[in-house]
């Protein structure tokens, strides 16, 4: 098997930005400690920027850089441990460093390659501290080169896994260096991900190859020399076995391949850079305040114009400007749950250690986008998700074994986009709900649904107090439940949903709004009120007649195509006054999760953005909805929580049970 | 020193609210009703772009409530929070010498004690200096969220 040659020119603006980033950082914090030289803060952030460099240059392979912020890592450290003090001289020493990298990047960006730095320039550098202070030059490089290709074992197989540290710059980028040196030292049988993905990934923890022909002390050396590598293992393999099916990747569906990837032999193209910038968030949530000022003046304009048909043509315009500008704003709003996903493998990892289980943590889609908003909140229920499935979900190695499945059990964490949603599925292969179990539980609870499909029981997990986990551990069951989940999953306007199979596993899906700030919502009409319902929970619309109501209990039902809708009917439920409807009734048909239910209004209205407004007193007066909106014509109107109906209609199946 | 209080008639005794808690006073606007919230929460308005629950402060106040169409709102804040608050018609704005308001609620008013500050004598009637922070406080609320 030949090697893909790596083409490292895929992350070269992204070192190049970042570099740019690092060496301001140092400059500028060298400017302070010159102003004061106890800063210890900013000893502390041209070490970070130092140490980041050296990562960094080290995984593209720009030894001479590296070694240098080697040598300026050091030298810092020295004075982070109070073995020397920093003097004007060194502070100078530090700045020449600085114009070396500067110099150095220059000619990356010129030419793509960083230039030589000579012995003399080096040696200049150095002169400005003292030389006890200076170290040896980093050997990473020479080490791996040295072991290389002698005394290869024949015919044994190894299979390595290897962990990045979650500091670890472009680790896609370093996994290809590693291939690439096991491929010359050895025989690399096989990666995964596969080589070919390993570009297209985001994101990456662990890398596994199964390799031949090689010792593990070389490939010790070659691991222990280079940087970020979180640990690794190793273990004797036969070679006629594939690597476990459970890590055999089958990526494409979630990412388009990039055409742009696949002409990597025209070299020397001109680098094509990203500039970004930083901006207070602040001023983003003003300009989506304007943008949503914008929005609502357009609709009412929108509608001033179906009179004027000589502004038609102008208003047309402003709808399409505006609503790219929108969906711009959205966008500038938007970050990749990466952000939060990074930090889960290690999590993961040291929760399976503790609990003493083997979990294989997949995560996917991790380039996925969500407001950020959203983001900051979703980090806390997706831990409680994860911590879940391994303390509960994932059986004990020898109760594995012994029912047939391999050793190492796997938790994937997913995330796709569908339409104005995003879906973040927990999933696990572990022993799935005890349906039973749970039944039991809720009927000692009290609650409805005992004689439901498993489907519903299911989703009772999700209850307050609900457990059917005997012991308490450290991790899980101490009546921090679910629903506390599914609380902080609702505030933020999505939904939770579980799916299990026995001896097969379990899932759990959010599914969380793209935006919370501007949503499509359908314009309802109760007697002389009207009220908002979101989009993203309707399933149809249709028109219905009184006498199609019928009543189970307290609850009212139409039935829809052969199966059973409960329905609310909004003039009761808000205390609408007036005469109510009359012969036709509009039925709204929205899903929530998996359930369905019918809301019946006067009219409908049509759709339209809908700007989230939030009242900032007495909110708890406004739990009954998801928030207000101001309309084209400058009135205020409520938008409907599903959530609040669906708790109404299970409060009638309860009084019915 | 000096202070600035904006005040209002209500029922039979003069109010005062704190200048610097008074954002604007608008006249009445069109409010949307919010289901299920207590009925002092008259509904909801739309000021310049915001939007803002508006309470019938009479009603808060355990005064007997009647809005007609001479009601004007008067747009509050405490802290972050803002909330309108209709009042009868007329509004002045006095200065009164901080040293002349009375911290004793013992003054018999109609109006539940916890939400006065104090009371000060202006042209020989008694003015009733508002708590915004305890009118607009909820705790001790019971909240009517039962929809059924």
């Amino acid at each position: 098997m030949t090697v893909d040659n790596i083409d490292l020119n895929t992350y070269l603006p992204i070192f190049i930005e970042e570099t740019k980033e690092n060496i301001q950082q140092i400059s500028s914090n060298l400017l302070r400690l010159e102003q004061d030289e106890n800063d210890v803060e900013a000893i502390n952030e041209i070490f970070r920027a130092a140490h980041t460099l050296k990562g960094m240059s080290a995984t593209m392979g720009y030894s001479d850089i590296s070694q240098l912020a080697h040598q300026a890592e050091n030298l810092l450290d020295e004075v982070r441990n109070n073995k020397t003090h920093i003097t004007s001289t060194m502070i100078t020493g530090f700045f020449h460093i600085v114009d070396e990298f500067e110099a150095q990047l220059n000619s990356l960006v010129e030419t793509g390659e960083p230039s030589k730095i000579s012995q003399e320039r080096y040696q200049e550098i150095l002169a400005f501290f003292s030389p006890s202070q200076v170290v040896a030059p980093l050997e990473i490089m020479e080490k791996i080169s040295e072991t290389s290709r002698e005394e290869a074992t024949e015919g044994e197989c190894f299979l390595l896994e290897i962990f990045f540290s979650r500091d670890c710059q472009l680790p896609q980028a370093r996994a290809m260096i590693i291939c690439n040196q096991l491929a010359s030292v050895g025989k690399l049988l096989e990666t995964s991900p596969s080589q070919k993905h390993l570009a297209e990934r985001d994101q990456l923890d662990k890398l596994t190859c199964r390799v031949s022909d090689i010792r593990p002390e070389q490939v010790r050396a070659l691991l222990e020399g280079g940087v970020e590598v979180d640990y690794y293992t190793i273990e004797k393999y036969n070679c006629d076995q594939e690597i476990a099916p459970q890590v055999t990747e089958e990526e494409g569906g979630f990412r388009q391949p990039q055409d742009s990837t696949d002409n990597s032999d025209s070299h020397h193209d001109p680098l094509v850079l990203r500039h970004t910038i930083r901006v207070d968030t602040e001023k983003l949530d003003q300009l989506l305040n304007l943008v949503s000022e914008l929005v609502i003046n357009k609709t009412s304009l929108l509608q001033a114009a179906t009179n004027f048909p000589l502004l038609a043509d102008g208003v047309e315009h402003l709808h399409r400007l505006t609503s790219e500008l929108q969906v711009i704003v959205m966008k500038m709003r938007m970050i990749p749950l990466e952000t939060v996903f990074n930090r889960f493998p290690r999590m993961v990892r040291d929760t399976a250690m503790a609990v003493d289980k083997l979990v294989n943590f997949e995560i996917r889609g991790a380039e996925t986008e969500l407001d950020r908003t959203i983001i900051d909140d979703i980090s806390d229920p997706l831990v409680h998700l994860l911590r879940n499935a391994i303390d509960h979900g994932i059986e004990a190695v020898d109760r594995r074994v012994s029912i047939g499945k391999p050793r190492t059990g796997t938790i994937r964490l997913e995330a796709y986009q569908t339409g104005n949603q995003v879906v973040i599925e927990v999933s696990d292969d572990g022993h799935g709900l005890d349906i039973e179990q749970i039944r039991a539980k809720s009927r000692e609870m009290g609650l409805p649904g005992v004689d439901a499909d498993a489907g519903e029981l299911a989703n009772l997990i999700f209850t307050p107090g609900f457990s059917t986990v005997e012991s308490i551990t450290d991790l899980s069951g101490r009546g921090v439940g679910l629903d506390v989940v599914k609380n902080s999953i609702e505030a933020l306007g999505g939904s939770t949903d579980v799916y299990s199979r026995p001896n097969e596993g379990t899932t759990f899906k959010i599914s969380l709004p793209l935006t919370l700030a501007i949503i499509q919502g359908l314009l309802v009409k109760c007697s002389e009120e009207i009220y908002v319902i979101p989009l993203s929970y309707i399933a149809e619309t249709g028109i219905i007649f009184p006498e199609d109501i019928q009543t189970i209990g307290q609850q009212e039902i139409v039935m829809l195509r052969g199966k059973v809708l409960p329905i609310v009917c909004l003039n009761k439920l808000l205390e609408i006054e007036g005469p109510g409807p009359t012969e036709e009734l509009s039925l709204v048909v929205v899903r929530y999760g998996e359930r369905q239910i019918g809301i019946i209004v006067d009219d409908l209205l049509g759709q339209q953005d809908i700007v989230i407004k939030n009242v900032n007193w007495g909110e708890q007066f406004f739990r009954s909805f998801l928030g207000c909106s101001i309309l084209g014509d400058g009135s205020v109107v409520m938008i409907l929580d599903i959530n609040v109906l669906l708790s109404v209609v299970r409060a009638r199946e309860v009084n019915h049970a | 020193m000096l202070k600035q209080f904006v005040v209002f008639p209500l029922e039979d005794e003069l109010y005062g609210v704190d200048i610097h808690q008074v954002m604007r006073i608008e006249k009445m606007l069109p409010l949307t009703r919010v289901p299920n919230a207590p009925s002092f929460v008259i509904g909801v308005c739309n000021l310049r772009g915001s939007v803002i629950p508006v309470i019938d402060l009479k009603q808060r106040l355990t005064l007997p409530s009647n809005i007609d169409e001479n009601a004007k709102i008067i747009f509050v804040h405490v802290g972050k929070q803002v909330v309108g608050m209709t009042i009868d018609s007329s509004v002045d704005v006095t200065s009164i010498d901080s040293d002349e308001i009375e911290p004793s609620p013992s003054l018999v008013t109609g109006i539940d004690s916890q939400f006065i500050q104090g009371v000060a004598k202006i042209s020989n009637r008694l003015l009733i200096v508002l708590d915004m922070e305890r009118v607009l406080t909820l705790d001790q609320l019971n909240v009517l969220a039962d929809l059924d």
